[in-house]
């Protein structure tokens, strides 16, 4: 079969699993539905017990789950892309650390103004971005400098965070969750702006995937092709800081699915072009940051767990398995 | 045709091409040569806007490369970078991108753009791999992959930075052969070469560059009799009885 029908058809796969996870997400927790119950509590005009949970409780939060891996899995395509580097992602670089000292900073500051989150969420993100970008160009600009500039960026800016909760101790709990990354208490509120600006984002990128693949083909190459090389490369810097920082905004510290997603899409569909990369990517961040959140809610109900340690726990295991599995595929 | 006039290029206080005026024709093969780290890829790179000259001019077909847009140049200069990566697409993938400078937005290629991919593909003979990943190659196929791009872009100038890197005897002949090819099609073909004895057979000019200065620029015969070579490399050059040119290393 033609490798373009193979990855048409993993996409579908991935479309299917999406709608799967989401229809589970929806049936379980402390009230069990099954189809038809969420289809009338969502469409009885008199609101069950059932309909408001449907609505108040799981759909932001699934929403939440959606756009969060959604937003995070493309900003890491576009940061591994642009620095020519697989190590790169949003949490590594310190872009996830830039939002949270911005989003740290509002929750001190600025309590009351809620939608200001997404915007200074957006702000230290690029800040960061441009400062770890700038080190590691005047230091040389290699693959290890970048990551290392990130880690050190990260650790002055996770050290800010922490500054803000000794002065503001007011937001202590708030800042335990957030830098566990979770997305419980998640309104619609919030989701509004944030889904907007990745949902913008994944569209330009998708539009500009030609340009990110040429981009990949390296710098030489891609100026020979006729690529403005500095202007896209800072284009999808800037799209990268908005995806994560929208998503860090609610979502809290989830660091590992901007790294972890890319590659298991790319494991997955050998050879595919940036568009289906990108694509895919959106669901299988969506899939996967909403298995985990429905795990972290459930599994230990009524307690919950953190939805980062979940990732761990499922994440880990299942890229060192993908890992294993394209090394026997290249032995073979 | 490359026309370039007192080119000089920096890269920060250091002085990597100094002063050079040279005319790269169409229909001909100019082989530039020179020690390692004389700016002979500099001078390339200028050649087709990829470094910003400090003093100087470049004209592309008779307009100033200044003037020119990035993807104007695109449709007129074509490099073959001295490195390249192996990004994780196909040799399809990566030869249909040679397309890129000739499609506009929504940048959907069409099926011409994949018959030209196509028959680059064929030329290099890369085309029964044409699906498998670009990891999976060897490094000749993998050389002849970007070639096929560099072929596809379909240019007037091509500059080549030591194309036959990672290729076997075989495939430098027919990189050789498919050279000529493209100079009686009436391209200006301008490649960094290191092997001497090849530049001097098979090209129909020679610049021979040391230290960022372009010593020599003429027909090997010219070349030969003006003793560049030797001052750039610090070699001598003889011409065997049977074979062809050799060196001899004092």
């Amino acid at each position: 079969m033609k490798t373009k029908y193979k990855h048409l058809l993993f996409v579908l796969f991935l479309l299917l699993m999406l709608i799967i996870s989401i229809i589970l997400a929806f049936s379980v927790g402390s009230v069990k539905m099954n189809i038809s119950e969420i289809i009338n509590g969502f469409t009885s005009k008199n609101q069950s017990v059932e309909g408001r949970i449907l609505y108040y409780a799981r759909l932001p939060r699934i929403l939440a789950a959606i756009i969060a891996g959604a937003g995070l899995a493309v900003s890491g395509v576009l940061i591994q892309t642009v620095l020519s580097n697989p190590l790169a992602s949003p949490g590594i670089i310190g872009v996830n650390s830039g939002a949270g000292l911005a989003v740290t900073f509002c929750m001190a500051l600025f309590p009351e103004y809620v939608l200001a989150i997404p915007v200074a969420a957006f702000i230290g993100a690029f800040i960061t971005v441009i400062t770890v970008c700038s080190i590691a160009k005047n230091a040389g600009a290699s693959k290890l400098t970048i990551i290392l500039s990130g880690i050190a960026v990260s650790s002055l800016l996770n050290a800010g965070i922490s500054t803000f909760a000794t002065f503001y101790p007011e937001i202590m709990s708030g800042l335990r969750d957030f830098q566990n990354g979770g997305l419980s208490g998640v309104t619609f509120e919030i989701l509004k702006p944030t889904g907007l600006m990745v949902f913008v984002g994944i569209i330009i990128v998708l539009f500009l995937s030609e340009e990110l693949d040429i981009l990949g083909l390296g710098e030489k190459n891609a100026l020979s092709l006729g690529l403005n090389v500095s202007f896209y490369r800072f284009l999808f810097l800037i799209i990268a800081a908005v995806l994560a920082g929208a998503a860090v905004s609610f979502a809290g510290l989830i660091g590992f699915i901007g790294l972890i997603v890319p590659h298991m899409t790319k494991f997955l569909l050998k050879g595919c072009s940036k568009r289906i990369w990108i694509f895919s990517s959106v669901m299988t961040g969506s899939t996967f940051l909403l298995i985990c959140d429905t795990v972290a809610r459930t599994a230990f109900s009524p307690y919950e767990i953190p939805v980062g340690i979940i990732i761990a726990y499922i994440g880990v295991p299942f890229f060192i398995w993908l890992v294993f599995r394209e090394r026997r595929r290249r032995h073979d | 045709m490359i026309k370039i006039e007192c080119l000089s290029c920096f890269y920060g206080r250091y002085h990597a091409v100094k002063n050079i005026s040279a005319t790269f024709n169409d229909g001909e093969i100019t082989a530039v040569i020179g020690p390692n780290g004389c700016g002979k890829s500099t001078l390339l790179s200028a050649c087709c806007g990829q470094i910003v000259s400090t003093s100087g001019e470049i004209l592309i077909n008779n307009t100033l490369i200044t003037e020119m847009s990035r993807t104007e140049i695109a449709q007129n200069v074509a490099l073959l970078p001295q490195f390249r990566l192996v990004p994780d697409i196909t040799v399809e993938t990566l030869v249909l991108h040679g397309r890129f400078p000739w499609i506009g937005y929504p940048r959907i290629y069409s099926n011409e753009d994949r018959e030209i991919a196509k028959q680059a593909m064929k030329r290099l003979g890369i085309h029964e791999k044409s699906n498998l990943l670009l990891s999976l190659l060897s490094g000749g196929e993998r050389q002849r992959a970007y070639i096929a791009m560099l072929l596809t872009q379909n240019t007037q100038n091509i500059i080549l930075d030591e194309p036959a890197t990672y290729l076997d005897i075989v495939h430098q002949l027919e990189l050789e052969k498919i050279l000529v090819e493209l100079k009686k099609e009436g391209k200006c073909i301008v490649t960094v070469m290191h092997n001497i004895g090849n530049a001097i057979e098979f090209a129909d000019k020679i610049a021979v560059m040391t230290n960022g200065r372009l010593l020599a620029l003429g027909t090997p015969q010219e070349i030969i009799k003006s003793n560049a070579i030797e001052q750039a490399f610090n070699v001598s050059i003889k011409k065997r009885e049977q074979y062809d040119f050799f060196l001899n290393t004092y």
